[in-house]
């Protein structure tokens, strides 16, 4: 997906290059560009959409900062699957909310999607979706890692996490009385 | 503070692990996926993780259970005479809810709780407008401080009982019996446990909200001839084929500190938790609130409730979302 730009075009032919071209170009943390489907970022995206509408996008390469090439190249995977995968107009929102409505069930494609990545991917990912105002992959990855979570025990998720315990033995003790329930099978 | 400290590792362990620099934000929006055993179970993690799961801005996108239990207490001496109050399930800390439900359009003494069904509370609410009828029945949601006068009821100290399943509808239902009936709402039909007309077996009777479907259910012969000294847990596995299966059973005996039998006669029966095998009860003459978790076989005192205190005991599971409908 990595794009090697010419530089030094000329400031006028940029500028109607970039509103004619259909994919803006993100540029990662560590300066890796990608492109992405114009339509999909601007659908997906609260942030690209935000951007592509303010006029903020560099043909050069908008600058990501937050955001690393290995979750970035994963956001973009993820925008052009949807590209070609959902009607259009289906998921705008004007924000990420943050509510208690029913989730949406991932489809299978993302399930797919998910799946194939490390643990430390899909936690970049989470990060970059709620980042970029992604709604949507934000429910997918949260989903899985809600899946990934279930039924473990808290040494696990302290693993999982790099949480050290700080509760003291005799507090972990008391705890573990009150919710003895908790600790049977999800 | 220990969150941010937690997180703030030195750069190359941060950067192999990013599950340890997500947000509060972004942690609550995962956990509120999940069961609500494990979050709970998860308060073990750490002191951070305990802050953040009980904390009241995310404890209302985190899924809820069992909270704690409203009761009553009646002191002669005391000005007022009545109270409510509310432990919570642990029997430790300040209460999760304060009682006093000021936000009701009646001064808080002229309010008796009723009953209580998935986060909404059924109250009678006396000197509402005029004289007549003497009360209204309010329902409302102590966790939002929302509430709804019903239309007038028969004005009758009656039975009254709250149907509400937030799964499946915001609109609630009261239920006003002729008789003393005991209870339970499920999966849209209201329970009651009664005796058949004809031979004054016990049986469990079903209603829809509608009143349009009423069903007839056995309850197993083998209850009605239990063992006065067992308590028995059976499950309605089959609601049509009237199948029960026996789940568990415990000597009476066996649930009380004291085993002088003349002291365990006066105990209630409280509920079950919803998410596991435990049971509430209160007992003794101190009204000591205990648990028994079955699959332990295990019993565990909470606390003592002191001996002026009345019930209905009634469980609270709370309910943050902002609906809620008339009727």
């Amino acid at each position: 997906m990595e794009v090697d730009k010419g530089k030094g075009e000329a400031e006028e032919t940029r500028k109607v290059a970039e509103a004619d071209r259909d994919t803006v170009t993100l540029k990662s943390s560590d300066g890796k560009l990608f492109e992405v489907s114009k339509e999909a970022a601007a659908r997906l995206s609260t942030v690209l959409a935000g951007m592509i509408a303010g006029g903020s996008i560099d043909d050069n390469g908008t600058d990501l900062k937050q955001i690393g090439s290995e979750a970035l190249e994963n956001v973009v995977d993820y925008c052009n699957k949807h590209a070609n995968s959902i009607p259009s107009a289906a998921l705008i929102s004007s924000s990420i909310s943050f509510n208690t409505a029913p989730f949406k069930e991932p489809e299978e494609w993302e399930r797919k999607f998910v799946d194939r990545l490390s643990h430390d991917a899909l936690f970049d990912l989470v990060e970059a979706a709620n980042f970029l105002g992604m709604e949507r992959l934000l429910d997918v990855t949260c989903h899985k890692i809600s899946e990934m979570m279930k039924g473990k025990s808290p040494d696990q998720i302290r693993e999982v996490f790099n949480i050290k315990n700080d509760y003291t033995k005799e507090e972990l003790e008391e705890i573990r009385q009150e919710l003895a329930w908790a600790f049977y099978d999800d | 503070m220990e969150a941010a400290s937690a997180k703030r590792r030195p750069a190359a362990s941060a950067k192999r692990k990013p599950a340890a620099r997500l947000t509060d934000e972004l942690l609550v929006e995962i956990l509120r996926r999940l069961p609500v055993r494990s979050v709970c179970r998860f308060k073990c993690v750490s002191r951070s993780w305990r802050n953040l799961i009980s904390n009241p801005a995310h404890r209302k996108k985190l899924p809820q259970t069992l909270a704690g239990f409203f009761y009553r207490s009646w002191n002669w001496e005391r000005f007022p005479r009545s109270a409510r109050h509310f432990t919570n399930i642990t029997g430790k800390g300040r209460p999760f809810i304060v009682p006093s439900f000021s936000f009701l359009p009646v001064p808080s003494d002229n309010v008796t709780l009723l009953d209580s069904c998935n986060g909404l509370l059924l109250c009678r609410c006396f000197g509402a407008g005029d004289a007549s009828p003497p009360f209204h029945y309010v329902v409302c949601n102590p966790a939002t401080k929302k509430w709804v006068m019903l239309p007038d009821g028969s004005g009758e100290d009656r039975t009254a009982c709250l149907g509400f399943d937030p799964a499946v509808s915001s609109h609630f239902h009261v239920v006003e019996y002729v008789d003393d009936e005991r209870s339970a709402f499920l999966n849209g039909f209201m329970h009651m446990l009664t005796s058949d007309e004809d031979n004054g077996n016990h049986v469990v009777v079903m209603v829809d909200m509608e009143g349009k479907t009423w069903r007839t259910i056995p309850v197993p012969t083998n209850i009605d001839n239990a063992d006065a000294s067992k308590l028995s847990i059976w499950i309605l596995k089959d609601h049509a084929a009237h199948e029960w299966t026996p789940k568990h059973s415990v000597r009476i005996q066996f649930l009380f500190p004291e085993k002088d039998i003349e002291i365990n006669m006066n105990w209630t029966l409280i509920t079950f938790h919803p998410e596991c095998n435990l049971i509430y009860f209160v007992y003794g003459w101190d009204d000591t609130l205990i648990a028994y978790e079955m699959d332990r076989k295990e019993v565990r005192v909470i606390r003592k409730l002191g001996n002026e205190c009345s019930g209905p005991y009634l469980p609270y599971v709370p309910l943050f979302t902002e609906a809620l409908a008339d009727g």
